[in-house]
């Protein structure tokens, strides 16, 4: 099996900065790091492949799901359907997809923290992430409160529209950045 | 391989990332709807009272995108390193599950298009749909194994 690990010892607890000084966000990585849950997690032959699987999986069904639902807003799909419908049958799957990707990305963080917080594609993949948030917010705070007026008749406004266009983008963003986090990989 | 295509994509990082970031993007498009039209043909009352065949005719053009998007990127990956990939036994082992998957995944696509459906076939459009998940799961799952072998 090809070695994925870099060695422990480039990050020994001890000397306590690494490249660009001394800083909370690293310490608390260093702390995550040595938790012997995690060295036990980043040490195992086939945990960590089967909980990245998982993970790409619930991104999959995640954005997946999602991705269909903004579909309908942009009339691409379900025509027949009202928005609401499509939302209320679909979103539940992407909670539950959502839900699971945190699951599986909060160890596999842990298991990698002190190298992620230096990886660029880890830190936009951080920002896409809470720009997909804002925007999926933005949508249930405006467009979607009014969605019986607008949903059923197939012409979806403007700002509707604008907004499940760049949730599609952005998610697609997200997924792009989290494939490049292995590119910028140090080992 | 040695076909000047092989060898462009090999020695260009940034032409296999781009690749697997569509292969990525072509997988999200496939995923989603195949876990909700797989769950939908389980359930006997279909989705939240969307039935089979509405899931079918709005999720199956959706899946066929981002499958044909995996099929395209996947092929020049595998090109750009062939000796590598037709050795290792995941990609093998993704390649059957695969075929196996869109066969399931087109017979419950034929299967959603019927008027009526008696209760034996219906048994048999739930028994495909479970088929068809847990094959897309295997696809994923060899799919990712791949990378660690």
């Amino acid at each position: 099996m090809k070695s994925r690990r870099w060695r422990r010892n480039h990050t020994r607890r001890g000397n306590g900065r690494g490249p660009e000084g001394p800083s909370i966000i690293l310490e608390f990585c260093q702390w995550l790091y040595d938790l012997p849950w995690v060295v036990k997690l980043e040490e195992s032959d086939n945990l960590f492949p089967i909980i990245e699987s998982v993970h790409v999986l619930a991104i999959g069904l995640m954005a997946g799901t999602l991705i269909t639902v903004d579909l309908r807003v942009l009339g691409a799909t379900f025509r027949r359907e009202s928005v609401r419908r499509i939302a209320e049958a679909l979103l539940p799957y992407t909670w539950a997809g959502f839900a699971l990707m945190v699951a599986t990305g909060l160890p596999l963080f842990a298991a990698e923290s002190v190298k992620l917080i230096n990886n660029p594609a880890f830190l936009v993949k951080l920002v896409l992430l809470a720009l997909a948030g804002a925007n999926a917010l933005l949508f249930h705070l405006t467009v979607y409160r009014n969605v019986d007026e607008w949903s059923g008749t197939g012409a979806t406004p403007l700002p509707a529209r604008l907004l499940a266009g760049t949730s599609v983008v952005l998610w697609l963003s997200v997924i792009v950045a989290g494939r490049l986090i292995a590119v910028f990989h140090t080992h | 391989m040695h076909t000047s295509v092989s060898t462009a994509i090999r020695e260009s990082t940034w032409a296999v990332m781009a690749m697997e970031a569509v292969h990525l993007i072509g997988l999200t498009l496939l995923c989603g709807p195949a876990i909700i039209l797989g769950l939908g043909a389980l359930r006997s009352e279909g989705l939240q009272g969307l039935s089979v065949s509405t899931l079918s005719a709005a999720l199956l053009p959706i899946l066929r995108v981002g499958l044909l998007l995996m099929v395209m990127s996947g092929s020049l990956i595998a090109l750009s390193m062939p000796f590598k990939y037709y050795e290792n036994a995941a990609f093998r082992w993704k390649m059957v599950v695969l075929v196996l998957a869109v066969g399931t995944t087109v017979g419950l696509g034929a299967m959603a298009r019927l008027e009526t459906l008696t209760s034996r076939q219906r048994g048999w459009q739930r028994a495909l749909a479970l088929l068809a998940l847990v094959l897309w799961l295997g696809v994923g799952f060899s799919g990712r194994l791949i990378g660690f072998l």
